[in-house]
């Protein structure tokens, strides 16, 4: 079996990090978890790994800066955009970003995406 | 028709070393150096901007950007800070990250933040080097009614000098088919000889189009380059189209000033363009800081002979003669002395029997009396950088 794919959630919701952690490591993946940007970005210098999921409001640095920030310095590294809001869709800073997922109760299409990008 | 009330954001990258320029790029980047001893090459894609209405101008600078950024903030802060008109230098700031400019259209990238500011509908990105005169809304008219993604302006030359730009080819419609980056086979134009389209590094983009694209290429190991990356990419999946410059207003000229002779050599032109009325029209102006000096002043006991010259305001000229010369604001110029073929930049002197040649005089310089230049090149070529038979004169050089 080969090493599992290392996921690191940025978001400040902890509910939503311990939720997603859970989830994806029931899937096969090995899940880190940040509350803020900046300690997002610390986690990214210590230990790399296969994509990120992104918040974008969050206190502090935000989740569109933290995105410029990973992408000047892994700038092949998948992030997915994971927002309850649908407009920053339209703000130019976010199409960089891999894909953009609005959050929902229901995670099949997180799930899905985080599938077709690590597991095409 | 003015692009004033079009929603446009305009950036010009500035940010060119030229280093095949030195020395006159020694001090100050290829942007800022002087064109015919009175502008500074930047002011011709400027004067374009202001004269085609447009009125939102970013200026990306990058290295050596202390004599453009005094150039703009002296000479070209007029607009309308409050009607949101505006010219700002945007210094490559390291916003995001430690890197400088990686390539052209990184310098857009790490200034999206700009876009989302302004919101604009068309982006259209000029390089800040290049001397031409041309009414954008030209190409603004043929990109709308188009519905492209991409209009790019291109020139048709022969062959054997398009292997050094970006070489394409288009259909009937102005679509581009093909681009390659200095290729040393250039493609030609079907049925018109060996001629080639090069590209004129002059993008108008929908703001969508470009995002996209920029923000695919930020993911690509590439050269972050609009010629070598942007412009292949978007091929066969948008619509990239072709604006042909010899057929607007202004398409009889285009120069690159790459190097030191391309450089006197469009000088010269200049002053050929004067003659023929066809430059710095009243109904298109090249502007520039202006100082207020008095007119050229013609004096001594014998006269001042002049042919085919162009003198500077302020400037005093006794006793010589000057042929086929560009004399800058400032300089003066004392009996004896003969200057032929010559660009004298502004704030020389040039003292009593001096005879130059084939020379670029650069800014502030004193040549003392007696001194030839570009009469005995071996001479010269101890002292100053001599390139295709033109001796270059340093910035502030004293014997």
């Amino acid at each position: 079996m080969g090493q599992k794919k290392r996921i690191l959630v940025i978001d400040d919701e902890v509910n939503i990090c311990e939720l997603l952690s859970l989830e994806f490591t029931d899937l096969g993946y090995e899940v880190s978890t940040a509350n803020s940007a900046f300690n997002g970005l610390l986690s990214l210098k210590k230990q790399a790994v296969d994509l990120v999921i992104l918040d974008i409001k969050m206190p502090g640095m935000d989740g569109i800066e933290a995105l410029e920030k990973i992408i000047s310095t892994q700038n092949n590294l998948p992030v997915i955009i994971h927002s309850a809001y649908s407009h920053f869709k339209e703000n130019y800073l976010t199409w960089s970003a891999t894909s953009y997922v609005i959050k929902s109760g229901n995670l099949t299409e997180l799930k899905q995406t985080v599938q077709d990008i690590l597991n095409p | 028709m003015s692009l004033q009330a079009k929603n446009i954001l305009t950036f010009i990258l500035a940010g060119g070393k030229g280093s095949r320029l030195y020395p006159l790029t020694r001090d100050r980047s290829k942007p800022a150096v002087p064109f015919a001893a009175r502008f500074r090459i930047i002011d011709y894609v400027l004067s374009n901007c202001i004269n085609s209405g447009l009125r939102q101008i970013y200026v990306l600078t990058q290295t050596k950007s202390l004599s453009l950024e005094s150039h703009l903030k002296i000479g070209w802060n007029f607009l309308a800070h409050e009607l949101s008109e505006f010219i700002s230098s945007v210094p490559a700031q390291q916003r995001i990250s430690d890197k400088w400019y990686q390539g052209t259209a990184d310098a857009i990238f790490q200034n999206l933040h700009l876009l989302e500011d302004h919101r604009p509908d068309h982006v259209l990105i000029l390089s800040g080097d290049h001397i031409y005169n041309m009414d954008y809304s030209e190409i603004f008219a043929q990109h709308t009614s188009q519905d492209a993604d991409l209009t790019l302006s291109v020139l048709k030359i022969k062959k054997q000098e398009a292997y050094q730009f970006g070489v394409l080819t288009a259909d009937q419609d102005q679509n581009i088919t093909s681009f390659l980056e200095k290729p040393s086979d250039p493609s030609l134009i079907p049925g018109e000889g060996d001629d080639c389209f090069i590209n004129m590094g002059i993008y108008l983009f929908k703001t969508d189009s470009l995002v996209k694209s920029l923000a695919q290429d930020a993911r690509n190991k590439s050269s972050h380059d609009f010629g070598k990356d942007i412009i292949p990419s978007m091929l066969g999946i948008d619509k990239v189209k072709a604006y042909s410059f010899v057929d607007s207003r202004f398409g009889y000229y285009w120069q690159d000033v790459g190097t030191i002779r391309s450089y006197f050599d469009a000088n010269m032109i200049f002053l050929d363009q004067l003659e023929k009325q066809r430059t710095c029209t009243p109904e298109w102006k090249i502007r520039t800081m202006g100082e207020q000096l008095p007119s050229a002043h013609y004096g001594g006991s014998k006269g001042v002979e002049i042919f085919k010259s162009s003198i500077g305001s302020g400037s005093k000229l006794f006793d010589c003669k000057i042929s086929r010369s560009l004399i800058g604001r400032n300089v003066c110029i004392n009996s004896g002395c003969h200057i032929e073929n010559s660009i004298i930049m502004s704030d020389c002197v040039i003292e009593e029997n001096c005879h130059i040649k084939n020379a670029i005089i650069d800014t502030n310089v004193v040549i003392p009396a007696n001194q030839n230049v570009g009469i005995k090149l071996s001479n010269d070529k101890q002292l100053f950088f001599i390139s295709d038979g033109l001796v270059v004169v340093p910035k502030n050089f004293r014997y």
